[in-house]
């Protein structure tokens, strides 16, 4: 143990004596990290917030579809679900997207009638009449209005319709208001001039939620043109979306990855004259092979442990104190109104033990061979001098 | 195929180890090959050299080998969500049934490169290398294991497609399933108490006996029940452990326990049980080598070491398994 | 009570064998190093002094031949068993000190014993014994590189005697020293001899093996031992 403990003391003196080569090595290996890392996080928290936002949404949302693309439901279809045992409240939902050619961005319109369950962070109130809307943070920035002000929005007849901002969704962590106008849904109708009866989509609660699989069968089986929506998959999908575009970013930046170990084996090889006459002075004076190879194991571990502390500190500052201003359009994906939400910190070991796996072990990996090249240098070496 | 980040961390990390390995072996051939003790040629002492790496090659691998069986754990865990009905990381297991072939493979190439290092310790002990041939005859073994992992885990990873509706946990081991982890849940609570506390205490005898007399049969006896008893032990973390640590009459994954809300009381379990096994496995494995003269006296030392650590080691493994039944909440009437 | 600590018999270094730059640099040396004596190993550069020294010192295995240090055939013997008794039985002073320049006086007598299993209190004792002793203990907290070039040589010594060795082996250790320093040297040398310690001395400085001090001169040429002489 204490062996150990003497090679460990010799290998952070050697470090700090090279202290502009391992900085230099440091820095990059830093930065490495700190980009995989980023990656990592943002992701991370993108898809914890998007689970916390949709584990409010309703457990089933039962939309219609004819020859293939998205249609309107009939509103008698709640009777019809209505009929399935363990089935909640049912609610025809009225929303749908509109185009402002004015700021040349799209916003989510939807309707409400009373007041909205779960929808906090708004600031002023919800539409209580007809003529009273509520804007996102996005749609307020873009128009430039506020709680008091007036919203003009082109209807389906090409009228423009004067709405009173009556309140406003405040920035806090939300992507789902950032783009939304809520009016009333009288409103809604009659802006998009739905058909008698006609519904966008329909919402269901269920109680027991491993029910829900089992009714969203039994609907479709009742409905055959209804498609049925559980919140599991939509959790799913946002998953498997982040997980792909981090994936997407990892695979890019995966040359970074490459280079770095590259450097790192060059570094390893390029072994200055002065660092080929300590190992053999090393040697000649009763080190062995096996010795060296762990100082430069221990060398190894302490230069990637900096760096990946670094590395952590530094994408934990960039993601969740510059909202990861390099990474986010990319990960996010591109919209013109987009979100300027704070992230809010999720970090778990598990993207720990990630990051490290990808880094680490690439690094220690390309190591492993300069450093034994290094470690059998010849003791009787430094008698020929 | 699912482009997970884990997933990614997990391929590279195994493609690594393959490299590594591949490189170690062909080193090893070489030696086996061109090894002269008798020469003092510089070819010869270039050989010797080249020991030292492989051996680092492989201790480094051993160690990958070992924290990919954990991101592996957690990686197929975190996949979980995105298989309907999955609830941990079984779920995600039977989206693609070769996923438990992986944690076969993974833990095959635990056991093997262990031997291989202690193997090597052996060899490094004694001044005529008399291991050498054995040892690199060996790590030709241990090769295909590894890259037969590297082959499963892609298979399993690329064969992933999240709409495939698997079952959950609750499901898979429902006493009615006919899978093999079904039917060890399915292994009666009380029958399968005795059995595990039956073969901890054969172990236990053995492991006594191995210390007291210097008789072979009972170190082949002792490694032969540390195989057997990994088996029994696993069976008994399906059948009644976890069942007792979740509180819950139904809950039979033997990956939750790894989790916080659990204590993580899987860590020490599992590192216990495979301590515990490996270091009973041994005396049996390397008694051949006490015909060698040089290292006779040296495996006679390390055997006595290993006996008292596999015992304290599954004496602990026993000790934190009894514990949730003894003292934990769940009564398990009705469910025998 | 004069017995062979170390004996060799045949033994010959060949460097790059059976290539083009083939160089024999020792051809069946067969000598005997008697314990408590100082022997010098005389000759002019490439006579195979340093060969021999470090094959004797086990830094390195011979190509053919019996190297026994206290009994033991070393020929054959594995890197790290080799490594193992240089740790406990050798203390070396080489013709450069090689030294880390960069590292304290202190941590550079002390590297010998990293990788033992030696704990930090008794190495920072026996570190300040031996610098005491050379009088260099108060610089001890220096780098090397500030030391003048008398120090220096003293702290290679002290670190060569920090494992408290049985057999001093020392390369051309007056090569790259003033008079007055090898003196001093000489002095420090025939002191070790006093204490019993066994002493081989590679050199071609008349002021070493004409010295009084030394009980045996191997005098060798192209690889050959020529003449064994003993006073």
């Amino acid at each position: 143990m204490i062996r150990h403990l003497k090679i460990l003391e010799h290998a952070l003196s050697t470090i700090v004596r090279r202290k502009y080569k391992n900085f230099a090595v440091i820095v990059v290996y830093s930065f490495t990290i700190m980009v995989l890392a980023s990656i990592l996080f943002l992701s991370h928290s993108l898809k914890t917030e998007a689970a916390n936002i949709l584990s409010q949404a309703p457990d089933l949302i039962v939309q219609r579809t004819m020859a293939g693309r998205h249609e309107l439901v009939p509103e008698n279809y709640v009777e019809v679900i209505k009929g399935n045992r363990g089935v909640g409240k049912i609610t025809p939902r009225y929303w749908g997207y509109y185009y402002d050619a004015l700021t040349g961005s799209n916003y989510t319109i939807l309707g409400v009638t009373g007041a909205l369950p779960e929808m906090e962070m708004v600031e002023g109130a919800l539409p209580s009449r007809s003529g009273e809307c509520v804007v996102g943070e996005g749609v307020a920035r873009a128009r430039r209005i506020g709680v008091g002000d007036e919203l003009i929005l082109v209807n389906s007849q090409g009228l423009g319709q004067v709405f009173e901002v009556a309140g406003k969704f405040t920035a806090a962590s939300d992507i789902l208001t950032n783009d939304l106008i809520i009016l009333g849904e009288r409103d809604v109708i009659d802006f998009f001039g739905f058909p008698q009866g006609r519904a966008t989509d329909i919402t269901v609660e269920i109680r027991n939620p491993s029910e829900v699989q089992n009714i969203a069968g039994r609907i479709k089986r009742d409905l055959p043109d209804a498609r049925p929506i559980t919140k599991q998959e939509i959790i799913r999908t946002y998953d498997a979306v982040f997980n792909w575009r981090s994936g997407m970013m990892l695979t890019i930046f995966s040359a970074a990855l490459v280079s770095f170990c590259i450097l790192a084996w060059d570094k390893a090889t390029g072994l200055s004259g002065e660092e080929k006459s300590e190992i053999g002075i090393l040697k000649a004076i009763g080190w062995d092979t096996s010795d060296i190879l762990e100082l430069k194991f221990w060398e190894g571990l302490v230069i990637s442990l900096t760096s990946f502390l670094l590395g952590l500190i530094a994408a934990f500052v960039h993601v969740f104190y510059f909202g990861a201003t390099i990474l986010a359009p990319v990960i996010k994906g591109w919209s013109v109104l987009f979100p300027s939400f704070k992230l809010i910190p999720f970090v778990n070991l598990y993207q720990v033990f990630v990051i490290g796996f990808l880094t680490v072990i690439p690094y220690i990996a390309s190591t492993v061979i300069p450093s034994w090249k290094a470690a059998i240098a010849d003791p009787e070496s430094v008698m020929r001098s | 195929m699912i482009l997970h980040p884990g997933i990614m961390a997990l391929l590279l990390g195994s493609v690594i180890v393959a490299l590594m390995l591949l490189y170690a072996s062909a080193m090893g051939v070489k030696i086996l090959l061109q090894w002269d003790f008798q020469s003092s040629s510089a070819g010869q002492l270039a050989l010797e050299r080249r020991t030292c790496l492989i051996s680092t090659l492989i201790s480094y691998a051993f160690g990958f080998v070992v924290l990919s069986g954990f991101l592996y754990v957690y990686t197929v865990d975190d996949i979980h969500q995105l298989f309907v009905g999955a609830m941990c990381a079984v779920g995600s297991l039977n989206a693609n049934p070769i996923g438990w072939y992986v944690l076969w493979t993974k833990i095959g190439s635990f056991f093997l490169a262990a031997v291989w290092l202690a193997l090597n310790y052996f060899d490094q002990r004694a001044e005529d290398f008399p291991l050498v041939k054995l040892k690199y005859i060996f790590l030709l073994l241990v090769v295909p294991v590894v890259f037969l992992d590297l082959y499963y885990e892609s298979m399993y990873f690329l064969g992933l497609h999240p709409e495939i509706i698997t079952s959950c946990c609750g499901s898979l081991f429902a006493d009615s399933g006919s899978a093999v982890a079904g039917s060890l849940a399915g292994l009666p609570v009380k029958p399968m108490m005795g059995v595990f506390y039956l073969f901890l205490l054969l172990h236990s005898g053995a492991g006594i006996l191995c210390l007291l007399t210097q008789a072979t049969v009972f170190r082949y006896a002792l490694s032969l029940l540390s195989l057997l008893f990994f088996f029994v032990a696993m069976a008994a973390i399906i059948s009644y452990i976890s069942l007792y640590i979740y509180e819950l009459p139904t809950h039979h994954c033997p990956f939750d326990i790894l989790q916080k809300e659990y204590h993580f009381i899987g860590y020490p379990l599992y590192t216990t049980l495979f301590l515990g096994v490996l270091y009973g496995l041994f005396p049996g494995l390397f008694q051949p080598l006490k015909r060698l003269a040089s290292l006779r006296e040296e495996v006679k030392r390390a055997e006595r070491i290993w006996v008292a650590l596999s015992m304290l080691a599954l004496t602990v493994f026993a000790l934190l398994s009894s514990w949730p039944v003894w003292f934990g909440n769940l009564t398990m009437q009705g469910y025998y | 009570m004069e017995e062979s600590l170390i004996w060799t018999e045949g033994a010959t270094k060949i460097y790059n064998p059976r290539l083009p730059d083939e160089m024999v640099a020792l051809d069946k040396a067969s000598i005997t190093i008697r314990q408590g004596q100082v022997t010098v190993l005389k000759g002019p550069s490439g006579s195979g002094k340093t060969s021999l020294l470090s094959i004797i010192g086990c830094m390195s295995r011979p190509t053919a031949g019996r190297v026994v240090v206290k009994g033991k055939d070393v020929a054959k013997l594995p890197e790290r068993f080799l490594t193992g008794i240089r740790r406990n039985t050798f203390g070396f002073i080489f013709q450069q000190f090689n030294l880390i320049r960069e590292v304290s006086v202190q941590e550079n007598v002390a590297l010998p014993f990293y990788p033992m299993k030696t704990g930090f209190t008794e190495i920072r004792e026996r570190v300040d014994r031996m610098l005491d002793q050379f009088g260099i203990l108060a610089k001890k907290n220096l780098k090397v590189k500030k030391l003048s070039g008398g120090e220096q040589q003293r702290v290679a010594i002290a670190r060569a005697l920090i494992n408290d060795p049985e057999i001093i082996i020392a390369d051309e250790p007056t090569a790259h020293l003033d008079q007055a320093l090898a003196e001093d040297l000489v002095k420090i040398l025939d002191g070790f001899r006093r204490e019993g310690r066994t002493i081989v001395i590679a050199t071609h400085d008349p002021f070493i093996f004409e010295s009084n001090f030394v009980d045996r001169t191997i005098s060798m040429r192209n690889g050959q031992i020529e003449r064994v002489s003993e006073r």
